[in-house]
């Protein structure tokens, strides 16, 4: 199913924010703000990637989303509520993070998928039958079941990365947060991992909201899409809205061109003459 | 004694009342010392290790052992006729360590090895002033020399009671945290986003492990390294799940101290080395050998 069809299959009742920020600003020292006043909601079901260049507040929007820091003014919103009023282990049913260069920690793949039962098992880790369920095909969606014994530190970026997606898949939570899955990753991995991330929403139905530096990547498996720039969002909607805005072309000074290859098209950013 | 003495003694033989004496009141203590000490220390230094998330970090490098041990001098100058106060002291000045360390692992840009070289010098520091104090009033604590080094002779069933306690709560919380601490190990973003309080889990368990070394600086003296050491020869065997490290670390610290404890008695027979300073004699060379196997690993 292509894109556009996608979006006119969704009926308009569904359009609804999973997550939402409201006029949320915030900053690292007092006296300049680092992100102002930015409003924008992720939409229940999509795919959303968020795109802008180094150092425009991507990553710590992100964290201003998942609650970890407290924004200075405005309002985050998870599932209608406050994201900082819910108790940490019902939040963390709801939403998962997946944080950027996650440092491998000296596991296997199983007992890494394992910690994303955290917030349903007791506080020893020891797992349920269910628990066990969800482990196990959370290994399979993400296609690491054979890898389940491997310390993860000997494992390519790819399957490390698709280790850490079937860790947030096992926490089981609607909404999933990826910051710069692709990063580091050769570009087969990277197609790889959005492939999967693709599956994520088609197959489980996740929302999905994800920062990502390939231009490409980000505008060929999103349906959805924010720029950023300088602390705000200067564009946000499908990817052919914001496509046609010309905002990402601003945000990164390059000239953006779609390209049809074959039956495919591909995007390409071309350096300002 | 001998080991035919003693086994004539388990299998209900005649032996000489010196001999039964012997083993209970002076080998008895110091094998139960020994044991307590060495899963006391081992456990905290696994600890302390994931929460600083710092494979050079023990409570003897960061400082916790001779906050402790200053601790424990200064109430033993301070309120000579309250030796039961001695543990609590220990607890309290291993809990400040900590404290100081945890605020100087927070601060941004503090690398593991700003970390570690902070607590060499606050070891220097609280080692000025456990030698002021022993200057000041050098018959406050019997026996301070040993316990500088750290060593287990002449102690006594009834300054283990305390202590006994004090460690068995801090090894059953440990264990009730170590699941916690895996997660930790996924970074502040993730483990935040599983649902843990990260910083609330990192505080207690550095009071736990503060709880644990002070408890055992307080009838040990500063025995250092076994925190260091223990863990990472566990970690080696048994990989890095936390829920198999603290138990291992707690057995294996118990029979490391007890056999160098063992060694360091009869080795230099009729002289005796107290324990902590054949543990240094294996300790530093270690703790170098750590330095430059994770150069690469991010030390800087």
């Amino acid at each position: 199913m292509n894109r556009a069809a996608r979006d006119s299959a969704r009926p308009s009742l569904e359009r609804e924010f999973a997550l939402e920020l409201r006029g949320v600003g915030f900053s690292y020292d007092r006296s300049r703000p680092f992100i102002e006043d930015v409003s924008i909601g992720f939409e229940r079901g999509a795919v959303t990637s968020i795109v802008g260049p180094n150092g425009c507040g991507k990553s710590t929007l992100l964290k201003v989303a998942c609650g970890i820091v407290r924004p200075c003014r405005g309002d985050v919103l998870l599932d209608g509520r406050n994201v900082r009023s819910y108790a940490a282990r019902e939040r963390a049913r709801r939403l998962a993070l997946l944080a950027q260069g996650p440092r491998p920690p000296a596991m296997t793949v199983e007992s890494l998928v394992a910690c994303g039962r955290f917030p349903y098992s007791s506080s020893q880790g020891r797992l349920s039958r269910a628990d066990r369920a969800a482990v196990e095909h959370a290994m399979e969606l993400a296609d690491v079941a054979c890898l389940r014994s491997c310390d993860l530190r000997r494992l390519s970026g790819g399957q490390r990365q698709r280790a850490f997606v079937a860790m947030t898949l096992a926490q089981d939570a609607d909404t999933v947060v990826l910051d710069e899955p692709t990063t580091y990753l050769d570009i087969g991995a990277c197609h790889d991992v959005m492939g999967l991330v693709r599956r994520l929403n088609e197959e489980c139905g996740k929302t999905v909201v994800l920062v990502i530096h390939d231009l490409d990547l980000a505008l060929r498996y999103s349906d959805r899409m924010a720029v950023m720039d300088a602390g705000a969002v200067t564009a946000a909607g499908t990817v052919d809205e914001v496509y046609a805005s010309r905002a990402i072309d601003e945000a990164f000074g390059v000239d953006l061109h779609r390209c049809g290859v074959g039956s495919d098209e591909v995007y390409v950013a071309l350096p300002r003459s | 004694m001998s080991f035919g003495e003693l086994a004539a003694w388990v299998c209900g033989g005649e032996v000489s009342d010196a001999a039964k004496s012997i083993l209970v009141n002076v080998r008895l203590p110091r094998v139960l010392a020994a044991l307590l000490a060495g899963a006391a220390l081992a456990v905290a230094g696994a600890v302390i290790q994931s929460v600083l998330d710092n494979p050079l970090a023990s409570p003897n490098v960061i400082g916790v052992n001779s906050g402790a041990g200053l601790f424990v001098l200064a109430v033993a100058a301070l309120f000579p006729h309250a030796p039961w106060a001695a543990p609590f002291a220990a607890f309290a000045g291993a809990l400040a360590t900590a404290a100081v360390i945890f605020g100087i692992s927070l601060h941004a840009g503090a690398s593991r090895l700003t970390v570690v070289l902070s607590g060499i010098a606050i070891t220097t520091v609280f080692g000025a002033g456990m030698n002021t104090v022993m200057i000041v009033a050098p018959d406050a604590y019997v026996g301070s020399s040993v316990f500088l080094t750290g060593g287990l002779s002449g102690v006594l069933l009834s300054d283990l009671a305390w202590p006994a306690v004090l460690i068995a709560a801090g090894l059953v919380a440990a264990m009730c945290g170590a699941h916690r601490l895996n997660v930790v190990a996924l970074g502040d973003d993730m483990a935040h986003a599983l649902g843990l309080n990260v910083r609330a889990v990192r505080l207690a368990m550095l009071a736990v492990a503060s709880l644990l070394a002070g408890a055992a600086v307080s009838f040990a003296g500063l025995l250092g390294f076994v925190g260091l050491i223990v863990p990472h020869i566990v970690r080696f065997a048994v990989g890095n799940d936390n829920r198999a490290v603290l138990p291992l670390s707690a057995v294996a610290g118990a029979a490391f101290v007890v056999g160098c404890d063992l060694i360091a008695r009869v080795a230099f027979a009729p002289y005796e080395v107290p324990v902590g300073i054949l543990m240094a004699f294996v300790g530093g060379p270690f703790f170098i050998y750590l330095i430059f196997k994770n150069r690469r690993g991010g030390l800087e």
